[in-house]
Parts: C-alpha cells; structure tokens; sequence
C-alpha cells in the first residue's frame, strides 16, 4: 500500500471503519511512513481537540420556566377569536399586515357589493292603474275586475283606497241594449231595474 | 423496562408530571446539541422549550418503536433546521435593509472581529477555532459530528435521528473529519506539540 491510498482510507482507518484485513495494511504503512504518520496523528489530535468547546449548562430556571409555559397553555381558555365579527375582524387585519394583493382585495369588495344587491334589491315602484270595466247600465256601481299592474300582469292585491271603483262613463250601447231600453223604459224617462234572479 | 419508557407510560396514563423526569435528564444534550448546531447560546435554551413543548405535545402518540432520546433528536435536529432557514431568511432581509442604510459595513467588521458575547461563552483561543471549525461545516455533515462526537451516540442512532443509512452516516463523518484536519490541524499540534 503506498501513501496515496493510505491517505484516501485514513479517515476510515481512523474512525475504525477499515475491514481488518485493510486496517492492517494500514497500520504496517504508518509505522513505517514518517509523512502517513504525521498524516494520521493530525486527524487523532484534530478529532481529540474538538473537546476544547465545553459543554453549556442549561439555567437553573430551564424546567420551572418550562412547566410555566406548559400550565398557561394547558388552562382550558376558550381560544380568542371565536365570534364571527372577531374572526373577519382578524382577516382584515391580516389583509393589512400581510399586504394582500391587490386583487383579492378587489374580489373580497366585489364579493360584498354582489351580496348586498342579492340580500337587498332596488326597489321597482310599480305604477298600478286600473282597467275601465264596463257597466251594466242598472247597477249602481260595479267592482273592477283585478287591477292591471303597468306592463299588463293582472295583480291580485287590490290598494284598500280602491277597494271599490265606482265607474260613471257610460259605455256606448250595443244594438240589442237599445231595443232593450226603448222597450223597458218608464214614462218618467228611467229605466226599469232588472233582477238578476229573474233571470235566473 | 427502559426507564424512559416507564415514565412515558405513566405520562399516558394522565400522570403530566412526570415528564419532568425526562426534562431533567435530556434538557442538558438538547440545549447542548442546539448550541453546537446553531452555533448560538442564546437562542438554544429558548429553542431547547420548543422541543420539549412539541415532546409534551406529542407524547401522548409516541410508539415506542425507536427510543425516546431518538425521538427527542429528531425533534431537535428538525427544529434546529428549519431556525437556520428563517435565520437565513432574516439575515437576507436584513442585509438588504442594511444595504440601503449603509450600516452593513459597521456589522461586517464586527462580525469579523468575533462576537463578543459568544466569546465569553466560548473561553480560549482553542475552543473558538474549533467552534468556528464546526460551524463551517455542512449541516448534515455538522449533525453527525455533534451526535457521535459529543453526544456519543453510534452510527446506528445517528442513521436512526438523521433517517439515513449506515454508511451515509460513515462517510459525512469521514468527510467531516477531513475538513477538521484541514482546519485544525495547525493549532491541534501547537496545543499537543509535536
């Protein structure tokens, strides 16, 4: 074995690492080979100054501070933030301390702007108004059909101020209601009322 | 019955106190395999809690498949990785403020000169080369030095803490010991002479 390949093994031969066979070739070159010699003292002497730096002494209070830490996270608090104000109170904060980009401050507004318009529509005022219905010429007053709701939907709830429509514009008479009149019609110029049973 | 593993059953069994036990006895190495790791006395005991915070925490699921003092490393070796990482991660941002500032050639020459509260921690001369020896050193090679080297634990464990084979662990230390010799060898003869 010559000095190269003793060298190139040495920290093996030194940590004890070598097959025996190996490790005793070696150790028959060292003692023979100033230089391999002074080569493998330099890695005991390095290896055995490593105990120059001492050891550290952990301080008195190591264990007691311990236990402390252990005992006031071990106290069965609620954790802090519980509430859901103090939960978006805390992402907001962070939008902040972590700078959020700005993007995702623009969805979280965008976000807000959407439910508010879902949770809280615009209010349409409705113009209602009211179909003339015709009248039959012997009653004194009629109840319109249901209001007619403007863009032609017919609603269902009728404002209390027109519960009752009373219409006043005589529609013009068909052939039959003249014939009709002329032959009911009383000398003082009014009409006969009709009872519906009669008709019935 | 391992002694650890009978304190760790009562623990199971709801007696919290006797974790005490195991921080009397390990809080020692951690603090110590934190402080050669990191390099850092200060910041080892406040890291040291952490570790055996996240040991109380997760006590409770240890199986008993490996030793406790393993488990406890790996905890360790963990936590002292991933402070390296944000310390860098500060030291990056630091840099950059320092840049702007101009204040970072102040610091740069203070830190060539030594820090000098770790000096004071540190002792002599000798103990400061090889601290800065240490240090220098890879990570994973550094770890396997401190666990074989002070903490005298076998390339078994160590493979078992770091989650490596055998041999990986054989040839950082090898590596390892290289660089120390590079390092070392100069003021290990002045200091055992020749």
């Amino acid at each position: 074995m010559n000095c190269n390949e003793v060298k190139k093994i040495m920290a093996e031969f030194v940590q004890g690492d070598l097959p025996e066979k190996e490790s005793g070739d070696v150790q028959v070159h060292i003692d023979s080979c100033p230089e391999c010699r002074y080569e493998y003292e330099a890695f005991i002497k390095t290896w055995d100054i490593l105990d120059e730096w001492k050891a550290v002494e952990p301080s008195p209070d190591f264990t007691a501070r311990f236990l402390t830490k252990v005992m006031a996270q071990e106290k069965p608090a609620r954790t802090e933030h519980n509430s859901i104000v103090e939960r978006l109170g805390i992402i907001f904060r962070n939008m902040f301390t972590f700078r959020v980009p700005a993007w995702s401050a623009a969805l979280l507004i965008a976000a807000a702007i959407f439910l508010a318009q879902y949770f809280n529509p615009p209010q349409v005022v409705e113009r209602v108004v009211y179909r003339e219905v015709p009248v039959v010429e012997t009653a004194d007053y009629t109840i319109p059909s249901n209001p007619v709701v403007a863009g032609g939907s017919t609603g269902d709830y009728l404002p209390s101020p027109y519960t009752v429509l009373k219409n006043t514009q005589k529609p013009e008479a068909t052939e039959e209601e003249e014939i009709f009149e002329q032959q009911n019609k009383k000398t003082d110029g009014t009409i006969e009322r009709i009872d519906l049973k009669d008709f019935i | 019955m391992d002694e650890d593993l009978q304190v760790i059953e009562k623990f199971k069994r709801g007696d919290k106190d006797s974790f005490t036990f195991l921080i009397n006895k390990y809080k020692k190495p951690v603090v110590n395999l934190i402080y050669r790791f990191t390099g850092n006395f200060r910041d080892s005991e406040d890291l040291a809690q952490e570790v055996f915070l996240r040991a109380y925490r997760g006590l409770d699921k240890f199986e008993s498949r490996s030793s406790f003092f393993t488990w406890l490393y790996t905890i360790t070796m963990n936590l002292c990785l991933r402070s390296r990482e944000k310390e860098n991660r500060v030291i990056i941002q630091s840099l950059n403020q320092k840049q702007e500032d101009g204040s970072l050639d102040r610091d740069m020459d203070a830190l060539s000169q030594g820090n000098p509260v770790e000096e004071s921690v540190e002792g002599s001369e000798t103990a400061q080369a090889v601290r800065k020896a240490v240090m220098e050193l890879p990570p994973n090679e550094r770890m396997a030095v401190i666990l074989h080297r002070y903490e005298d634990k076998s390339y078994e464990e160590i493979a078992e803490v770091l989650g490596i084979s055998i041999s990986a662990v054989k040839s950082r230390l090898h590596r390892a010991r290289e660089s120390l010799r590079e390092k070392l060898e100069g003021i290990a003869f002045q200091k055992g002479g020749k």
